[in-house]
């Protein structure tokens, strides 16, 4: 089964992102809000959510290249 | 909201009660590989409640939403960031560590490693590494369940008193643990696991439900944060914790755990098969996101509540949640602490009876004594810790991550043939566990150049685990 190194990297690049934006305060003094929700958390759940769906895909595509045992 | 909650803990400890009866019957037939490993490994379903049950502790429930509570919404990224982002890691390099442990086995003609410590003997990691290992491990994992029974025996104590300290409610939850997973060994952890996952989300979204409902709308919930302090809705918040420091050992320490802690290593290596790894892998990320959302709203919500008892969880719960959901929420937190202590029990007494012995483990006539010995042992002394005080249940929990997160060279060691690179990742390993705990305990300084010592731990290992292991990624077909 083979599966995509590019899978940890983004992870770990997604992560530094939101670490450097939540001490850069990329956001964070804004008074924007997105549905109610401070837009800094919109942000940081977004990023989130698009490492588990790339997860997800990945999976699928993990799961193509499995042969049946 | 008493009545309910001796409906449920009469129905929850009945059936706890009664799958350690179930599997003290078949009990006998079992042998060390079938006991301690589940031979023939699990499925899907298992595999995948089994990680994230173990992954997700009472600090899910209580410690996450009381840090969005204090720290605001920048504790997503220390949380909700960091577990599906491990999800992500885990599903390459945990398929390369199953990879490693079967073509290990094939070489030398042995069969495949369950458990962390038997991959060390496997790769002829001396003695003295291997009892290393095991003892920094129950030294950070001690702590854990400490805090996980504590959590569980005091919230069981503020709503139904037994005595005058929390002293009984913390004997009848390890002795329950203990009773299942010594007759039933990993497969009954396994399925009490899995009920105690499902059950640790459903409780999560019904109190977040109805903390939403409480504030009027999720507008209305962050509004009520705001206006009881505007730092919430930023980071470092109000008491300035969340810097980039914090939040990247954070994020490196909690990432590298299902390949140090062993509860979580032999999740990785006992799946059925490798799909099943997969498809239990992305569950979990899914999991993540949806068991730590919930606590955002909690925690939120908590900010704006004032209430006569010192936890905010507990005014909360009083003035939002029905009796029912309240009782069940308490349910929770004990399922949520048994759940992680359990398996970590189960896997401190394994790696303990693997160190200490040359022959295999899973061949081995007493493999199961030695391993509920351990596990007993390591259960009587959480419960007299947890009958001591301490100051942060969240920062005791992250000082185990980050020891634990120190052993990763030991591990990678064990891929590395070179003695001298191999020496050096081992000793490396060995100074880093020690100078973090000389800080814990206030030895030596915790800064040094504007930097946590932990972060400059890490940035020290990451270089010698690259010059010693290199960059290189193998072609290999994983299977």
């Amino acid at each position: 089964m083979k599966i995509g190194i590019y899978l940890p990297i983004i992870a770990v690049g997604t992560a530094l992102i939101a670490i450097f934006t939540a001490h850069f305060g990329f956001l964070s003094s804004s008074t924007l809000e997105m549905f109610g929700i401070p837009a800094n958390l919109v942000f940081w759940f977004s990023i989130t959510l698009f490492v588990c769906l790339l997860t997800i895909a990945e999976t699928k595509n993990a799961i193509k290249n499995c042969e049946e045992e | 909201m008493e009545n309910y909650l001796i409906v449920f803990i009469i129905i929850y400890l009945s059936f706890l009660m009664m799958y350690a009866y179930k599997a003290s019957k078949n009990n006998v037939s079992q042998n060390a590989s079938t006991y301690l490993f589940g031979d023939g490994g699990f499925g899907i379903f298992l595999s995948f409640l089994g990680i994230s049950a173990t992954l997700f502790s009472t600090f899910t429930l209580q410690g996450m939403p009381s840090f969005f509570k204090n720290h605001g919404v920048g504790a997503w990224v220390f949380l909700g960031v960091t577990d599906v982002c491990l999800a992500s890691i885990l599903l390459y390099f945990g398929l390369r560590m199953r990879c490693f442990a079967r073509s290990m086995a094939s070489s030398i003609g042995c069969n495949k490693a369950n458990n962390l410590t038997e991959i060390f003997k496997q790769a002829q990691l001396s003695y003295w590494t291997r009892v290393f290992f095991v003892l920094a491990i129950t030294i950070f994992i001690i702590p854990y369940i400490t805090i996980q029974v504590k959590g569980a025996s005091v919230l069981f104590q503020s709503a139904l008193p037994i005595g005058e300290t929390h002293l009984v409610w913390s004997i009848i939850i390890i002795t329950i643990m203990l009773l299942y997973s010594f007759f039933g060994g990993i497969r009954a952890i396994f399925i009490t696991d899995a009920v105690q996952g499902v059950l640790l989300l459903i409780v999560a979204w019904a109190v977040a439900v109805f903390a939403i409902q409480g504030a009027g709308s999720i507008t209305n919930l962050f509004n009520d944060a705001s206006q009881a302090s505007q730092a919430l809705m930023s980071t470092p918040g109000p008491a300035g914790i969340l810097t980039w420091q914090f939040l990247l050992i954070s994020f490196i320490s909690i990432s590298v755990m299902p390949y140090v802690q062993p509860q979580l290593a032999t999740r990785v290596f006992i799946a059925k098969s490798d799909k099943t790894f997969v498809i239990s892998t992305m569950a979990l990320g899914v999991f993540a996101l949806l068991v730590i959302i919930p606590t955002v709203f909690i925690g939120i919500r908590g900010a704006s509540i004032v209430g006569e008892n010192p936890n905010f969880l507990v005014n909360l719960l009083n003035q939002d949640v029905p009796a029912g959901i309240h009782a069940l929420f308490i349910i929770g937190v004990a399922a949520a602490a048994m759940s992680t202590s359990d398996s970590q029990l189960m896997a401190v007494g394994t790696e303990w009876g693997s160190a200490l012995t040359d022959q295999d483990i899973q061949a081995s006539d007493n493999a199961r004594t030695k391993v509920k010995a351990v596990s007993l042992i390591v259960a009587i002394i959480a419960l007299l810790l947890a009958q001591t005080s301490f100051k942060s249940l969240v920062l005791f929990a992250i000082n185990s991550f980050i020891g634990t997160s120190m052993l990763l060279p030991i591990v990678i060691a064990a891929s590395v043939k070179s003695i001298i690179r191999r020496n050096i990742l081992i000793y490396s390993s060995f100074i880093s566990v020690c100078l973090f705990l000389f800080s814990l305990f206030g030895v030596i300084p915790n800064n040094y150049f504007d930097m946590r010592l932990e972060l400059l731990v890490y940035f020290v290992l990451l270089l010698l685990i690259i010059a010693c292991k290199g960059l290189r990624i193998p072609k290999e077909q994983m299977e």
